[in-house]
This record gives C-alpha cells, structure tokens and sequence, in this order.
C-alpha cells in the first residue's frame, strides 16, 4: 500500500476529483498537497502532530488531507459546523497542534496564535506534553459510538486497506466514476468511498449538502457516476420521489444504519438489472465489516447486511446482562491501533485487544455465515444516518450552568427513526438552556424534546 | 440589492443558526457551505427563517443550490420573491 502513497499517485488523483457543487472555495493562492508540508513547516509544526481541518466536501480538503499525511502530519476531519466549545475539547484532549478552516475566531477557540494557511485561516495550539500521534497515522473521530471528544488512531495503510476491501466487495472498478455526497468526516465517506477509489486509480465527484434527490439524480447522469452511495434516511427520500428513477448509475451502496427489507425490496424494483449493496461497519473497524450483494440474494436475507469483508473474522460473546443476545466482536488488520481523547459511554477496556473490536452491536449469524443486526447494546443512537452518543450529550448537558444532572430517553419518532429526550434537572431555571444547547451540539445531535425539571415544576420545548 | 436584507441575513446566520463567525467576517459572496458551513439541516433551518423574516414562500423550485450559495445569491432571491408577491397584491 505505502507505493501508492508516492506524490505522482497523489496528484494524479486529486487532479481527477471533480466538484458537483456551485459553490466551492477559492483555487487562487491556495495551498496544494505538494506545498502546503512547508508551510505547516513554517508555522512550527513537527512530524506526528494533529492536526484538525474543518472544511467543507471538496477537493480542497483532499489536498491538505493529503498534504498534512504526505508532511508527517496526523489530519483528523472535523464537522464544519462544529462549535468552539466542541472543537476546545477536542484541541485538549486529542492535543491537536492546529485547526485549519476557511474562517476561523481564534479567541473564541482559545487559539495561542493565529496565521494563514494559503487561503485558510489556522489557529495554533500549545500543549506542555507530546504529541499522542505519529507520522503516518490518520484520526478518525467516533461521534456516536465513543462520545464527542475521542478518536481512532490508525495507520493510513489501513484504511487503504479497508477501502480496498469495500471497493472489492462492491465491484467497483478502476474505469468508474464515484459520487461522494456524504460529509468526507464520515468515515465512510472518507474511507470506503475515497481512499477505495483512490487505490482503484478510479476518478470522484465530490458534491455537499444539502442533499435533494433532483440534484443527485441530475449529478448521476451529468457526471456519468458509475458508483454512489447513501444513507437509509437519504434512500427513503429516493424512494418518496415519483416518476422514473433516471438513474444510469451501475452501483448504489447504502451504509450508515441498516435499511428494512421493504426498502431493500423497493430499492431494486427501481432500479432492475442494477447491483445494490448493504453495508455494515463502525469507525473503530477501520470501518468497514460487512457487506451483502441484495440483488444477488432472495428476498429473505434483505435484512441482513451480509458476508463479512475477505481478511475479516467476526466472533461473538454474550452481551452483558442477557446470554441469550451475542454482541458481534471484529478482527481485522484494520481495526483501529488504539483510541485517543475522552472515551465516553462504555468503558475502554471492553474493546478486545490485538486486532479485535467489540462492536457493541447485537448480532445474529446464520449457517451460511450471512449477519444479521439485532440490536444495540452502545449508548448511543442513529439519527439523522449519524451515531449519536447519549452519553456524550449528556456529559456536554451537566456542563451547562445550574444543570446538576441530565437524562436521555431514547423514542422512535412518527417517521419510525431513532430520536431522543433529554431531561435536564437544574438548580436555576433563569438560563437559556435550548439556546445554549444549540451553541454545545450540531443540529443532529439536538434532542427532540427538552425537559426542565425543577422543584417539581417541569417545563416542556421543543427543538424544530 | 438591499441593504437591510443583507444584514438581516448576517444577522440570522449568526444568531439563529449559531455559527461562530463575526458578521462582519461573512462577505456577500462567501459559500453559505464552504465558508459558512451549513449543513443540510443548517440549509432548511435557513429556508424557514428566510420564509417568517422576509415574508416570502421558497418553492421547491427556488430552493436550490444555487440560490443558496452566498448571502449575495439569498438576497437576490428574496427580492425577486417579494416584488412577485408585491406585483401578485397589485393585481388583486
């Protein structure tokens, strides 16, 4: 894998990304791959630090994720959106030595200094201790699985690995064009679809928010996308849309949560003679486990999520509390070295060492080897196609003044998706608690339903 | 392109979506995506705020990528929708 990381096998593919969106950050007097090593160089950066980028989907973020890993740098992709509040707990706890993004408010972040990267704006952080990374390494950070503030350290050579293992599940080839609509901080995004194609030698389109399914659909056609991928959230949406289905692409995977037999069988009926892949994986897997080929399988495996990837062994163990539920262990060259920052939720040690990853995820196997998801046994939830961790939500709620204690509960909306409540239980209630929620968590991580419960009295708000 | 719906704009990305960024700072043609960066819910939040603020309905069909690009792009948008409702009063 290491050859493939040569500068001609950069450049080469970056200059293959296109960009299917209208809007996209200026080229003039920004940093390429190549260049931008020195410039970090400049700015005091050393082999092995971290650094975080909270940029928007496009080529640009590929080149400084490129450029930061081809300098020794450790990148780690961030949410655009992400709060200060957010983005101070991760600089502490992951030591990140810079953030690099087209705008930045250096004092809000606490930033030691501030500087231009080319055309993007970068604070600089100091730290008394070392770095908790090295050249080489790439973070991946774990939103809902292991709370806000933590992230997986891997090797890049895995998650080429991993990508590769995708592509190769997928059938996805080296003469087509992939479609990447997902945020590039998802690991999926990132890894099976980027880094897949990248050691395909395939050509990307990278487009962004907000997704619409006339935009996608349109995409697919004008850029001849070979291959996409979606969310079971972003799939329904596909499925809501009358009218013929002008899709002329060969390969749809969907990944994120798994998709109920209906859809799957809805899905096809759309698009006959076409190749639909379900996928399972977590970030901590490197990510991708498993995958099932639904238009090569009857009608009663459509909820499973398939075979595992070749080089990937699943194993299993009692769940905790019940012997009768298994939850799925993974072992795989690409899970994870180690995890970094505050690790929320479930505690550390209940990951198996030595290439082993305990899923959290309750699975059932059936004779022919294909998995089938049954459950979770994580705090946390999808929402949105996004892992939310409860108890991440739930450390940010106790931090907010007067709030001596917080609760989520955990509902299935009117859609059928995931939601939850929170219960804040406070000593004052003069604060603006929903607002200053909203300036904590992303929209997605935003409870439906705010609780405020003081001296008996409970007030009820909702979030839009 | 006016003025007031510019910095009601400003004000509205700052204030009602919480992003981080001075409003000074968001210039009339930075991406309300890649400078800005709204998300998808970020981008309907928007949409709806536009709606109650401005007085206008945004269509399927205006809400586009396109017309959502930079603050300039939105102004120009919410003009157009408000002088087609002023016309459709006039013609009542």
């Amino acid at each position: 894998m290491k050859n493939l990381l040569s500068s001609q096998s950069i450049r080469e593919f970056l200059d293959n990304v296109q960009e299917a969106t209208p809007e996209t950050l200026p080229t003039a007097g920004a940093l390429t791959f190549e260049n931008v090593g020195q410039r970090w160089a400049e700015l005091g950066l050393q082999p092995g630090d971290l650094v975080l980028f909270s940029l928007p989907n496009g080529r640009a973020l590929l080149e400084q994720f490129f450029g930061a890993l081809h300098a020794g740098l450790v990148p780690v992709m961030l949410a655009p959106n992400l709060p200060s509040t957010r983005i101070k707990d991760l600089v502490r706890v992951l030591r990140a030595r810079a953030l690099a993004a087209p705008r930045l408010n250096p004092a809000a972040l606490e930033a030691s200094r501030s500087d231009l990267l080319g055309t993007l704006e970068v604070c600089l952080f100091r730290h008394d201790q070392p770095s908790l990374t090295k050249p080489g390494e790439v973070v991946l950070l774990t939103s809902g699985t292991s709370g806000f503030s933590s992230g997986c350290v891997f090797n890049i050579e895995q998650l080429l690995l991993n990508g590769q293992r995708h592509a190769d599940a997928i059938g996805q080839r080296s003469t087509d064009t992939v479609l990447v609509n997902l945020p590039l901080y998802y690991s999926f995004a990132l890894v099976a679809q980027t880094l897949g194609t990248f050691v395909r030698r395939g050509r990307l389109v990278i487009d962004g928010p907000p997704f619409q399914v006339p935009r996608y659909v349109r995409a697919l056609a004008e850029y001849q996308v070979d291959v996409s991928a979606l969310t079971p959230i972003l799939s329904r949406a596909l499925l809501r849309t009358e009218g013929a289905f002008a899709e002329t692409s060969r390969v749809l995977s969907i990944g994120g949560d798994s998709l109920i037999p209906e859809d799957v069988a809805a899905l096809l009926q759309r698009r006959p003679d076409r190749e639909l892949y379900l996928t399972y994986g977590l970030t901590q897997a490197g990510p991708r486990v498993s995958t099932l080929s639904a238009h090569r399988e009857p009608p009663e495996r459509f909820s499973s999520v398939g075979l595992p990837l070749a080089g990937t062994t699943v194993s299993f163990r009692p769940a905790a509390g019940d012997a009768h539920l298994q939850e799925l262990l993974v072992t795989s060259a690409t899970v994870m070295q180690r995890k970094i920052g505050l690790v929320e939720g479930r505690s550390p040690h209940s990951d198996a060492a030595n290439g082993t990853v305990a899923t959290g995820d309750i699975f059932e196997q059936d004779a022919e080897g294909y998995l089938f998801f049954k459950g979770r046994l994580s705090d946390f939830i999808v929402k949105n196609g996004e892992k939310i961790s409860l108890a991440g939500v739930r450390r940010v709620a106790t931090q907010l003044p007067d709030v001596v204690n917080a609760k989520t509960k955990v509902i299935v909306n009117e859609a059928g998706d995931q939601d939850f409540e929170l219960t804040l239980f406070v000593s004052s209630e003069t604060h603006d608690y929903e607002g200053q929620l909203r300036r904590q968590l992303r929209r997605t991580e935003l409870p439906c339903k705010t609780h405020v419960e003081h001296h008996e009295r409970t007030l009820v708000r909702g979030h839009k | 392109m006016r003025e007031d719906v510019i910095e009601t704009l400003r004000k509205t990305i700052v204030n009602d979506l919480y992003v981080e960024i001075e409003p000074e700072k968001i210039g009339l043609e930075d991406g309300l995506r890649t400078v800005v960066g709204l998300d998808s819910i970020g981008f309907v939040e928007l949409r709806v705020l536009c709606e109650q603020k401005f007085n206008v309905e945004i269509g399927e069909d205006d809400y586009t990528p396109e017309n959502f690009t930079s603050i300039r792009r939105l102004s120009e948008l919410i003009d157009r929708l408000q002088t087609q409702k002023a016309a459709g009063k006039k013609a009542n």
